[in-house]
């Protein structure tokens, strides 16, 4: 029985996936030496772009990252599921994937699906790593409500002139450009008024303030636009269209992300399945986290054949977010009621990443909409339930 | 199977559920074909089955067919011709059968859904000297007892079968746990078919209650509180469903286990969530939710409860390591 399987973007057959992934996993194994670094874990959020950097371009030379995005925008073609096999071993073989690299699968097909003209320029600088991008989509007063945002981009001449500011960016410091929702329409046109601009970070009166967030990390930006010139050839897609892009983004960054975490979260589990703990209680957590594993695999498979063929997983991808949610924290609760004394005590480096790792866990059911969003969402686009009047 | 033949397949299938006797519901099933789809496209025959079978918690005997036929060529069983039987261990802790074989004779305790008294074959898992064994009798027999089992859910007809016979054939070793693996997993499949439909079906009972239940004059599903329990029980669903289709596609013990596991959760956690949504009406005898519940705690339990397997799973794993790749791209 292959239903779930059917009708993939260009056919990439199985054996042509598993072909890919010999030639990948030949690779990693020849070059580990050379690799080694990168394989590092550390709390510092500068090393970790630095390695990112420096992985990327191994893996874009090698032409690893080209594989499953379109020739006319830098890739060298085939399904994305690629990038899905790809996100796979190097969590296997123990890469850790850097939000970075999953910024570019929340942010890159959507520029490429709205805005092709921006995409064909900026996309296989986004592949090379010669661009980072980052994603300007929450406010101090938007958050769950992202459809009342306020950060304003008026009409003038050939550009806009951008006003407001944004909140939760990602990798905001290290990123040159962002993707930006704006509101070009009215207030009370609420969600059918915004437009996403592509944003050249060193713009004057852009400015970049890090957030701090509880693990201690400044992954997180702020972002303030100060009048702030935009050339209108930047507009991705449409005016009006930010909302169905932004849509799409968030369909990524539940479906695709999940996909590249659930590689992630598979590695780290292992790892605590072989510390070989006599704990009674490590049976039962390994059975029911395996268990949510396994669905969160199962289920983030569907949207990423959704996405590679072309199609948008909608609501359904919220499922793959309230299953991630879940399972991301099991693990790490997991790990510190097997593990106190590493967990809470100890100083050296892997304790401190895990123990970063934990406290950036109790985040994965706030971003890309909160857990009472995708629930909202599920029973009322999935289950069929009334909306509040 | 084309998408208008799996259809006209699944409501002829479900004309023979609905217009035939309870007692007599295995033999029409045989004569509407439904043995030859088992043997030839088990996948559809038992998701057309089963899930109906959960969608509307009627029964058919036909879960000792699906078990018995990874045995079926122990004693070369035709099972288009031939009516066979399984005696499995009722639900209980853990999966060790129940029944005991010694000096060739097996003295049987266990549950049945098919009539034994008339069967060809019989298959009992069974303990002989601490060792699990795979016997099947040779019927048809009327010296074992069958007692019709009431209990929480006496619309599943089930019987509890008792009594010592002789023993036609008997496979011990790794043969036996291969075979009784195997077993396990086909009815593991089957009842992770029918738990999806039964949880669907609450889900359904629950959405259209609280779309039109007014309370406070608004309808009650659009207060958040419980459009996040339907909205938890449709994540579980969604889940379980997965699981059950890729348990189609490796076909082996582990995504049988999963499959059972995860629908074992969808239907718990469909059951609590739908029972507190339909409120005072759930709790009516009239209403048909009672039915769906008993079917659910039941059929979670039997051929290991989704906690006994999260356990059993759980205790391979700390023992083997995690396995390589268990689902491809």
């Amino acid at each position: 029985m292959s239903a779930t399987r059917d009708g993939l973007a260009d056919g990439a057959a199985g054996t042509e996936l598993s072909d890919f992934r010999a030639a990948l996993r030949r690779w990693l194994e020849e070059e580990q030496s050379e690799l080694q670094p990168y394989r590092a874990l550390t709390p510092d959020l500068d090393e970790q772009f630095a390695l990112f950097r420096g992985f990327s371009a191994r893996l874009y030379a090698a032409g690893w990252v080209r594989r499953g995005w379109q020739e006319e925008f830098g890739g060298l073609g085939g399904s994305g599921l690629y990038r899905g096999v790809l996100a796979e071993e190097l969590a296997m073989a123990g890469y850790p994937l850097h939000n970075f690299h999953g910024l570019k699968e929340v942010l890159g097909p959507a520029v490429a699906r709205f805005g092709p003209n921006i995409a064909s320029w900026a996309l296989p600088r986004l592949l090379s790593t010669d661009d980072v991008w980052c994603q300007g989509f929450s406010e101090p007063e938007a958050g769950s409500d992202l459809g009342s945002l306020r950060l304003r981009a008026e009409s003038a001449g050939d550009h806009w002139r951008v006003n407001g500011q944004k909140v939760w960016t990602s990798g905001a410091r290290y990123a040159n450009r962002c993707v930006l929702l704006a509101r070009t329409g009215t207030r009370e046109e609420a969600h059918r008024g915004i437009t996403a601009l592509f944003v050249d970070m060193d713009a004057p009166g852009i400015a970049v303030r890090d957030l701090r967030a509880m693990n201690g990390d400044s992954e997180f930006g702020e972002l303030f636009f100060d009048d702030v010139l935009v050339p209108k050839d930047r507009t991705i897609g449409r005016v009006g269209d930010g909302w169905a892009l932004a849509m799409y983004v968030l369909s990524s960054e539940r479906g695709a992300w999940a996909w590249e975490r659930q590689a992630w979260l598979h590695r780290r589990f292992r790892e605590l399945l072989e510390r070989n703990d006599a704990d009674p209680r490590a049976t039962s957590f390994a059975g029911d986290t395996f268990a949510l594993l396994y669905a969160m695999r199962l289920v983030s498979r569907r949207s990423i054949y959704c996405l590679a063929r072309g199609e948008e997983p909608g609501a359904a991808s919220s499922v793959d977010k309230v299953l991630m949610a879940s399972t991301e924290q099991a693990i790490f609760d997991g790990y510190l009621e097997l593990f106190p004394h590493a967990a809470l005590l100890d100083d050296d480096r892997q304790s401190d990443a895990w123990r970063s790792e934990f406290l950036y866990s109790r985040a994965a059911s706030i971003y890309g909409g909160t857990g009472e969003i995708q629930r909202n969402l599920i029973a009322e686009r999935l289950v069929g339930l009334p909306r509040e009047e | 199977m084309r998408n208008d033949e799996r259809e006209m397949l699944r409501s002829g299938l479900q004309r023979v559920l609905i217009e035939s006797e309870p007692g007599s519901v295995g033999k029409a099933l045989r004569e509407f074909g439904w043995i030859d789809l088992l043997l030839h496209e088990p996948a559809e025959a038992v998701a057309s089955l089963f899930e109906f079978q959960g969608a509307t918690s009627m029964t058919s005997p036909m879960l000792d067919v699906v078990m018995f036929q990874p045995l079926a060529d122990l004693v070369g069983t035709d099972l288009t011709k031939e009516t066979v039987g399984l005696i499995a261990p009722g639900p209980s802790r853990g999966t060790l059968p129940t029944s005991l074989l010694a000096d060739g004779a097996v003295a049987i305790d266990g549950i049945a859904s098919a009539e034994i008294g008339t069967c060809d074959w019989i298959a009992v898992p069974a303990i002989a000297d601490g060792e699990l064994v795979v016997v099947i009798v040779d019927g048809p027999l009327d010296t074992l007892s069958c007692e019709p089992v009431s209990g929480l859910d006496p619309w599943l007809r089930l019987h509890r079968i008792g009594g010592t016979v002789t023993a036609h054939t008997i496979v011990r070793g790794g043969e036996a746990a291969a075979r009784w693996s195997a077993a396990t997993a086909a009815g593991r499949r089957a009842l992770a078919h029918e738990l999806v439909g039964g949880a669907r079906a609450m889900l359904a009972l629950a959405v259209e209650h609280a779309s039109t239940r007014e309370q406070f004059g608004r309808a009650v599903g659009t207060f958040q509180a419980l459009k996040h329990r339907m909205a938890d029980a449709k994540v579980n669903l969604t889940a379980a469903e997965a699981a059950v289709q890729e348990s189609w596609v490796t076909m082996d013990a582990t995504s049988a286990l999963l499959a059972k596991l995860w629908a074992g959760r969808a239907s718990g956690v469909g059951a609590k969530h739908a029972q507190q949504v339909l409120a005072g009406m759930g709790f009516t005898w009239e209403h048909p939710f009672h039915r769906y519940l008993r079917r659910a705690v039941l059929l979670d339990a039997t051929l290991g409860s989704s906690r006994d397997l999260a356990v059993e799973l759980g205790a391979r794993l700390v023992r083997d390591g995690l396995p390589q790749v268990l689902v491809d791209l």
